[in-house]
Order: structure tokens, then sequence, then C-alpha cells
């Protein structure tokens, strides 16, 4: 059983992999946003208890594949090794685990979590944004409407 | 509400894309009628923000399927062979965060396998879309002037009218309303219609200020609904889930008498009527029946059909700005394949559409990339993202009988046993979609998208369009209802929304046909069982 910190550093490892950030790409990704706290949210939210099980079993999948390392230790090709080998796991029902992980990973950054205050209001630019040039919910796009004839 | 001995002529289950359709139908034919729905009435203003978490994520966001509450766990599906499961639970249902495309089907798809002609509906599409209304948009944005400048480039020609069978690029028939004037300030009344901000999909909420009945995008709980409520003899009741239909014995055959639902706090109540519709999805309706221990026949619940997406991107040299006007507002039509469209996107859509897919993409084609999009190829993907024009492939998929709902086995929420949701694609169907991810990817080619950036996701079924499952037909032993929606094994019980689709209609989006069979199966209930 990991602490909660290790865990934590776990699922960030795992997230790095769907969006990497530095050092492993220019722009910032997963681990600059500390991705591992909304990760870690919804998975608890599904599962209470996931966000501390799914990080041992990726320790134990990579102790194994990877000669004893601990999951945050490998590099990114070699996570993403141990996330496909999940992917086809002989118990069902943790094949989906990769496809959650990337889903919250990914929308950890391109959605507006990055933006908000603690109450969920938008109070920033999310990063997402900055990263892609969307601009935001609109109220209208004057370009694409008619011309007034008042 | 006056009705007779205590109780409504007709009760409906669901009042998303045909139930509300039913309600203001038969409340209009002098009815009384009662619809109980799983999820609330939202009011756009209030409540829809345009943000894509927060609207539409799977597990705890407005549109989520699951309890009212959002803090409580969304209801638990089991999926074999399938992706996510769409279903929005509140009035309006699915319509709710669809892109409000309203093609009519395609018209031989109706003559093959349906229990009656295309010219028969023909009348009820004309109603439904005058009552919505349903029109092509008259100013369209860069995405869609790009799809039709690479429809031409690879000699997809025009054409128009309502009615479909040929192939070519044609205005996309949407279920919005006409596209608003460039006025100061951008408030209702000074401004009203539809503003193009790109949010279909996440929910429609302008013009701001706008009342309920002139939200632009139609979907029901702003068209249909209110039109229901003003009829005065239809109560809706939000936030109640119904659990079972109750039956009894009449003259050695069944009918239905009852259904008994929960209420949010958990008290269960049970209403009767006089006819009870299941408007519940093609998810929820055979879910509901197997539950009630209902007759099978072996065809509750089978052929069931997703049009299975695909979505194609690529990247131009200047800014498309998907996000831009109406989602879609062209599409180019091929019966006996299916469709493909422009596919407006925020971000996160557009991020997870493109890099779901498996890690080998199957069929070879223009694509330079394909499958999953992760780490730096997501990355530099998202950074073209204002560069970027999205396609949107829906095909004409067959229905198998090993696509099918049924009840999972161990597993439940509060209400009932978990639907188990399995899709297969039969191999003429991975053919069509092949070949429509290969004319797609030629069409932004020949729109002048980089060759080299060219994307195909081989996206993983999903149930954005849904259809099948309780099939319609004459013979009561190869299908579940009649021609008039009336179950063949319950008298008083029908059934009315896409699940009762013979087939997947073709490709098109269904929600316009959908409506079309309700406004009929209406007049023939009230024909049945209310005419003196």
């Amino acid at each position: 059983m990991g602490t909660p910190e290790e865990n934590a550093l776990t699922i960030r490892a795992a997230a790095e992999v769907y969006v990497p950030g530095s050092p492993h790409d220019p722009t910032p990704g997963a681990a600059d946003v500390h991705a591992e706290l909304f990760i870690s949210h919804y998975l608890d939210f599904l599962i209470p208890g996931l966000s501390a099980g799914l990080p041992d079993l990726l320790n134990e999948m990579s102790a194994t594949t990877f000669d004893r390392r601990a999951f945050v230790d490998l590099s990114l090709e070699e996570r993403l090794t141990i996330l496909d080998q999940l992917s086809t796991h002989d118990v069902e029902q943790l094949r989906e685990l990769p496809l959650v992980l990337g889903l919250l990973s990914i929308a950890s950054v391109y959605g507006e979590w990055t933006g908000q205050d603690a109450e969920g209001t938008l109070a920033r630019k999310p990063l997402g944004w900055q990263l892609t040039g969307f601009d935001g919910p609109s109220r209208g796009r004057r370009k694409l409407l008619r011309r007034g004839e008042r | 509400m006056a009705t007779k001995h205590n109780m409504p002529d007709v009760l409906i289950i669901g009042a998303g894309g045909t139930g509300a359709v039913m309600a203001k139908e038969l409340a209009e034919a002098g009815l009384g009628v009662v619809v109980l729905e799983a999820g609330p009435w939202h009011d756009p203003q209030r409540e829809f923000n345009g943000l894509e978490w927060d609207m539409f994520n799977p597990f705890d966001s407005l549109f989520r399927w699951g309890p009212l509450d959002r803090t409580k766990a969304p209801w638990p599906r089991v999926r074999d062979g399938i992706g996510l499961l769409f279903q929005t639970p509140g009035v309006g249902g699915n319509t709710l965060h669809y892109g409000a495309n309203h093609p009519r089907a395609y018209m031989d798809s109706i003559e093959t396998d349906w229990p009656f002609r295309y010219r028969d509906l023909v009348p009820y599409y004309y109603k439904v879309e005058e009552t919505l209304p349903v029109q092509v948009p008259e100013i369209v944005a860069t995405k869609d002037e790009l799809f039709i400048k690479g429809c031409e480039a690879i000699g997809i020609g025009h054409v128009a009218g309502p009615d479909i069978r040929t192939s070519g690029w044609r205005m996309q028939p949407n279920a919005i309303l006409p596209i608003a004037e460039n006025t100061e300030p951008l408030v209702y009344p000074n401004a009203d219609g539809c503003v193009q901000c790109g949010e279909c999909i996440v929910g429609c909420r302008n013009v701001e200020g706008a009342p309920l009945e002139r939200t632009a995008k139609r979907s029901t709980n702003v068209s249909y609904a209110p039109l229901a409520l003003k009829t005065k003899r239809c109560e809706f009741r939000t936030g109640v889930f119904v659990t079972q239909i109750v039956t009894e014995e009449h003259e050695g055959s069944l009918r239905a008498r009852s259904v008994q639902y929960r209420e949010a706090d958990g008290t269960l109540k049970e209403q009767e009527a006089r006819v009870i519709i299941m408007a519940c999805g093609p998810v929820e309706t055979p879910r509901l029946w197997m539950s009630s221990g209902l007759p099978d026949n072996g065809y509750v619940g089978k052929y069931f059909t997703t049009h299975w997406f695909d979505y194609i991107s690529g990247v131009f040299p200047d800014e498309v700005n998907m996000f831009e006007g109406q989602t879609s507002m062209v599409r180019a039509e091929f019966p006996g394949y299916g469709f493909f469209e422009s596919q407006g996107a925020g971000p996160l859509t557009f991020a997870l559409a493109t890099s779901m897919g498996p890690k080998a993409v199957t069929g070879e084609g223009p694509w330079a990339l394909s499958g999953r999009t992760w780490g730096t190829a997501l990355k530099r993907r998202m950074e073209a993202y204002r560069r970027t024009l999205m396609v949107v492939v829906c095909v004409d998929d067959d229905g198998l009988a090993e696509s099918s709902v049924s009840l999972a086995p161990g597993v439940a929420d509060e209400n009932n046993p978990a639907p188990l949701v399995r899709y297969r694609a039969s191999e003429q169907t991975v053919r069509r979609r092949d070949w429509l991810s290969r004319r797609a990817a030629e069409c932004l080619i020949g729109a002048g998208a980089d060759p080299n950036s060219i994307h195909r996701a081989d996206a993983p079924a999903s149930t954005v369009h849904q259809h099948g499952t309780m099939r319609m037909g004459r013979d009561p032993f190869t299908s579940v209802v009649d021609p008039s929606g009336e179950a063949h094994a319950v008298a008083r019980l029908f059934i009315c929304d896409t699940s009762i689709f013979p087939n997947g209609i073709g490709g098109p989006n269904p929600t316009l046909t959908a409506q079309a069979v309700a406004t009929m199966i209406s007049e023939r209930i009230v024909g049945r069982y209310f005419t003196q």
C-alpha cells in the first residue's frame, strides 16, 4: 500500500502518458496542473478507494514487467506498456481503467477545471483554452449573425 | 387536469425527444396526460453555462445519467463492445445536448424494413418540421464553407429538398430558430433566434434573456413540452423513475393497468392510466420491459443499432474555428452507406473524439494518422485546434440479433437491474464505415487540409444515435410492437421512441423521424382508444 502522496504521484505519472508536460514536452501538461487531484476525485467518486487501489495495481504490474521498478520511475513509453497491459487484464472490470484514466487526464487539461476556483466558478482562462486558443463559451458570434435592418 | 375516473387517459414514461411530442399531440387532442420523467426540467438561462465538462461529463455533469443529486455516483451501465452511453435525464432527454440536425430518413430504408410506406410518414414530417421549426441556416461558418468546398472538389454535387434518395451534399436541416440579427445589445427581446454560439451539444441557453419557448435550439423542453402544458390537460412529474409496468388479465390476454414509480426521496407510488406509453429510449425501454417481467417473444432487446460514428479531422493553413456557428450546417448523404457532416466542437469534445480510438486502426485510407492520439501527438493536435476541421461519419449499420440490451447479472441501481448493452458490427457495416471515412478524408483534402494532417479516430461505438431493441412490425412473432406502436403482447401498452425503429433509417440523425412517428402514433392512439 502506498502513502497518499505516493499514490498521487503514481496517478500523476499515469496522466503524463496521455497529456505530457515538462520535462517531456515543451508546453504544460497534466503533471503541471496536478491532474492527480482531479483524477483521484473522480476515481473515488466512481468506486470509493480506487485512487489508492489503482496505484497499487500499476506498481505491481510495473515491478513484474520492469524488474521491480515503481511506475513513477518508468519512462513514458514504459508506462504506456503497463497501461496497455491493463487494457487486456485477466480481470474484465479492470480493462476499462486505461480509458477512464485517459478521459480524466485529457479532461483535466482541456476541460475547464484549471480555470475554476474552489467553488467551481470560472475565475481564469483554463490551461486547455490557452493551449488551443479557444475563447470560451459565447453569448453570440456577431460576424455570423444577420446584418441589422434597423 | 380534467380526467374521468380520477386517472389520466394517457401516461407517458419519459419526456425526451418523443415523450414530449406525444404529450403535446395527445393533450391537444383533448386527452388528459401525465408524463413521468426521471430528470428535472432545466432552466437553460440559469443552469446551462457552456462549459463542456460541467454540462456533459459522464460522471457528475448536469446531463449525466444518474440521480438528481449530482454528488451521488451515476447509475451503473454494463457495456460490451461499446464506448460511452449517452442517456440524458430531464425534460428534453437527449435533445438537450443533440446537435439539432433534423434530416428525414433515407426513403429506401423505410420502404424496405418498415411496416408502412415512406409516403405515410411525410405528413407527419411536415407537421414536426413546422412545429419545431426545422430550417436550413442562411449564414454558415468557416467550417461549413470548407466542407462544401471539399465536397465540390471531389465531385459530390449539391442536392436540395427534404426527401433523400440520392447522394450529394445539402444544407443541414436544423431544429434551430432563424439566425438572429446583429443587434446591440445582443439580448432578448432586442435579439431573437440563434446567435451561432457553437454550443448546441453543450446545451443551448441563447439568446441571453430569452423566455424558455424562444430558446434557439428546439430541444423538446423548450418546444413540445411547453406546448403540452399550454393545453392545461398535461402534467409533468419530474424527478421520478418508473420501475414497473403493472398488467392485468383481460378477456384471456394481458393489458397494461398502471406503473409503479419511485420519487426522488425513495417513496414508491403507483399511477393508473387507460393507456401507457413507454418513451424511454432503446436502453431504458427494454430494461423496464424486462424488469417488469413482460412477455418476451425472443425479439425484446434485440437488433440494437448505433450508426457507429467515426471522426475524421484535418488541419488547414488558416483558422477554421470549429467552435463557431451551429454545430453542423452542412452534410453529405450517401444512401446505402450513411452520411458525414461538418462537426463543431469545443476543445475537450474534440480532444476526446479524436483521441480515444484503438491502438491500431482498421481499414486503409488517405489518412496520415489513425487511432488513438495520446501523449505528444495529442498535444500537437490540440495546438492546431483553431485550424482544424472535424467531420463526423454516421454509418447505415445493420441490426444484428447479438447487438442487444439485456439485464446485467448482479448489477443494479436503486431502481432496477442495470442494463447490459452489447454492440457488434456486421462486416458490411465495417465496410460502409471505411468507405465513408475515406470519402470524408478526401473531402478534407479537397477543401485544402494538409494531407499529412488527416486523422481517422476509428472511434469505439457509442450511443449518440440509438435505435432498435423493440422493433415495430406486423408479425407478432418477429417484432415487439405493431405498426401503431402498441405491444403485440400487452394491450394498451405502447412504445414510442427510437427503440421501435426496424432499422437505423439508413444512417441519418433519428430525431425527426422519431418525432414524426410519435405524431403518427398519437393519432392512432386517439383513433383506437378514445374515439366514441
